[in-house]
């Protein structure tokens, strides 16, 4: 049998093994596996299995994981989430869709310290929607916004799908992150600006919040120092050349038990929980990774994933064809995969055609961490509004994935800005090079 | 079936040295550094190589009982329709898959530490013996393999749904 087609046989037992609920990491380690034992043999496969264990078990970017999961563990477990959105709260409370606004700038706040997308929803989603509900906002809004402001995380350094791309792409995990946070700003506005529209034109989808003092707003201000602390220390180390993102890391993680210890919220039960959880994530990512080198190193000796950049590379599109073909693949695959399936199962065909048609790799990696946000939403996969389900049981799931609509294509028109003007993605991190 | 939870205690524990032991040495660690390197212009020269390796085993300790407390992702749209007994066999399935894996693995990291320890190969900085991490990662390969044929004797016995805690435990000891 040739090479190419034990490769689409190989793919396509892989998306059986990912549909039918294997967990991705462990379906990703089984195809590869198998794959590699058909092609060569069986000393073959088992040297690749004991290389990619050996080299993704020691590569030191990899320590990044968990030292950013760590973080934002610390920052929910020991209150000081609830303390930003209390200060963000008093802030914008009060314009029309207000606490719908404030859940968003406070995951946009979470997603500065936190690397993920899910973990914002499920931190977010407990404190926001009762106060929403009190405010007799609409659920759809309530619950939709949450769910979207969630993916924020993952654009907004650091993110842990970043620190994935730059692993597995080669591309300086530093640059992506200064690279996310324009975007991650401008996604947050306009964000922001789509509540707001929307509870103009309907003032009863988000009825104003409580009215608060200057006093109380000037007061609640200190608890947002924790957040605008450690951003600033990470961004500004990585930025100024301090340290590296994953050192960054670590001094986040003394930062939040610094911040913690000072404001009297540090216990044991708090850290105890933090260790344990983030010994599951990491580890479930690490197996993800895994699989995800031995499944690709059986692609590669396939030419499959060759014999595809270079059918995509030959039909000479430009590089906002190749933009759009890809963003409509992209949101397609969203519908059917996971976060994880998604982004590696794709990176090694799409990246060598993106970089092919002259495509700068930090900012395809901003644009392909849009498109995650976009999967962790589409109907009818999206974690998010799962997440976000378990937390207003009163609102059909329905009605959530129409909430999420008018941000999803919101994420479209501000990929749109950034692929019409990538200057937006790529200043920060060009003034950081020099 | 006390024999069953062997491995289940055994990597419990891998687990919590893990989070509670390796996890905050690692962070301390290059947390130092930084400030060594800073604040007292005096790095940590081996603290590059001893994150690494403290990394691989920080994976090392959780990968046997992540399988058993659920955490790892998947595609829930089919899965969550599917029967028990579906379930079942998709449990089976991906206990299979890791048991074929996993033995190739153990099988490449025993032959590598056994060529380590007659080449008596060393790390670059703290001089570690290679074929101790080798050895290690073909005996936590085989922590995982137990574990799995573990949990899968309890799935086909109906004593649990899936191999993972979060499924509903069917029968009591």
């Amino acid at each position: 049998m040739e090479p190419v087609t034990i490769g689409i046989a190989g793919f396509a037992v892989l998306l059986i093994f990912i549909f039918i609920g294997i967990p991705i990491g462990v379906a990703l380690l089984i195809a590869g596996t198998a794959g590699l034992m058909i092609l060569e043999n069986v000393k073959y496969a088992e040297t690749q299995l004991l290389l990619n264990f050996f080299d993704q078990g020691t590569k030191f970017e990899l320590t990044a994981i968990p030292l950013y999961v760590l973080m934002g563990q610390l920052f929910f477990r020991t209150g000081l989430a609830t303390d930003m959105y209390g200060c963000v709260y008093r802030w914008l409370g009060r314009l029309p869709g207000g606490l719908a606004i404030a859940s968003v700038v406070a995951a946009a706040g979470f997603g500065a310290i936190s690397g993920g997308s899910a973990t914002s929803v499920a931190t977010l989603g407990p404190m926001c929607m009762p106060e929403m509900r009190k405010f007799k906002y609409s659920g759809s809004l309530a619950a939709g916004s949450i769910a979207s402001a969630g993916t924020l995380g993952i654009l907004l350094p650091p993110s842990i799908f970043m620190i994935a791309y730059g692993i597995w792409t080669e591309t300086s995990i530093g640059a992506l992150f200064i690279a996310g946070i324009v975007p991650g700003i401008l996604m947050t506005m306009a964000y922001g600006a789509v509540i707001l529209v929307m509870c103009l034109v309907k003032p009863e989808l988000g009825p104003v919040g409580d009215r608060f003092t200057l006093r109380e707003k000037l007061g609640s201000l200190l608890r947002l120092s924790p957040v605008i602390g450690i951003f600033l220390i990470i961004t500004g180390g990585i930025y100024g050349g301090v340290f590296d993102p994953t050192e960054a890391g670590a001094i986040g993680v003394a930062g939040v038990l610094l911040f913690a210890a000072a404001m009297g919220r540090l216990n044991t039960g708090a850290i105890s929980a933090s260790l344990r959880s983030t010994m599951g994530v990491s580890v479930m990512i690490f197996l993800v990774l895994y699989g995800g080198h031995v499944v690709s190193r059986f692609l590669v000796l396939t030419d499959l994933t060759s014999g595809l950049v270079t059918w995509i590379t030959a039909m000479d599109l430009s590089p906002y064809a190749l933009i759009v073909a890809l963003t409509v693949m992209y949101i397609v695959l969203g519908m059917i995969l996971d976060i994880w399936a998604m982004l590696l199962l794709t990176i090694p065909f799409v990246v060598p055609a993106a970089l092919a048609a002259g495509i700068d790799p930090v900012w395809f990696g901003i644009y392909i961490i849009v498109m995650c946000e976009l999967a962790a939403i589409t109907p009818p996969v999206g974690l998010n509004v799962y997440i976000m389900a378990q937390n207003a049981p009163e609102v059909p799931i329905s009605r959530i994935f129409a909430g999420v609509m008018p941000f999803f294509i919101t994420s479209l028109v501000v990929l749109a800005l950034l692929t019409i003007f990538p200057q937006l993605v790529l200043w920060l991190p060009g003034m950081a090079a020099r | 079936m006390r024999l069953l939870s062997v491995p289940i205690v055994i990597s419990r524990a891998l687990t919590m040295f893990g989070s509670y032991v390796v996890l905050p040495v690692l962070a301390c660690l290059i947390t130092a550094d930084v400030i060594m390197r800073y604040v007292f212009n005096n790095p940590i020269w081996w603290s590059l190589e001893a994150s690494k390796y403290l990394l691989l085993l920080f994976f090392m300790c959780g990968l046997a009982d992540s399988l058993r407390q659920g955490v790892h992702i998947r595609m829930a749209l089919l899965y969550d329709r599917m029967s028990v007994g579906t379930k079942r066999i998709v449990s089976l399935m991906t206990a299979a898959g890791l048991v074929f894996a996993f033995t190739f693995l153990v099988i490449a990291a025993y032959d590598q530490a056994v060529f380590r320890l007659r080449l008596g190969t060393l790390t670059n900085d703290l001089q570690m013996p290679l074929w101790a991490w080798y050895g290690a990662i073909a005996a936590i390969g085989a922590v995982v393999i137990l574990q799995v044929v573990a949990l899968s004797i309890e799935v086909v016995a109906g004593r649990r749904e899936m191999l993972d805690d979060n499924s509903h435990i069917l029968e009591e000891d």
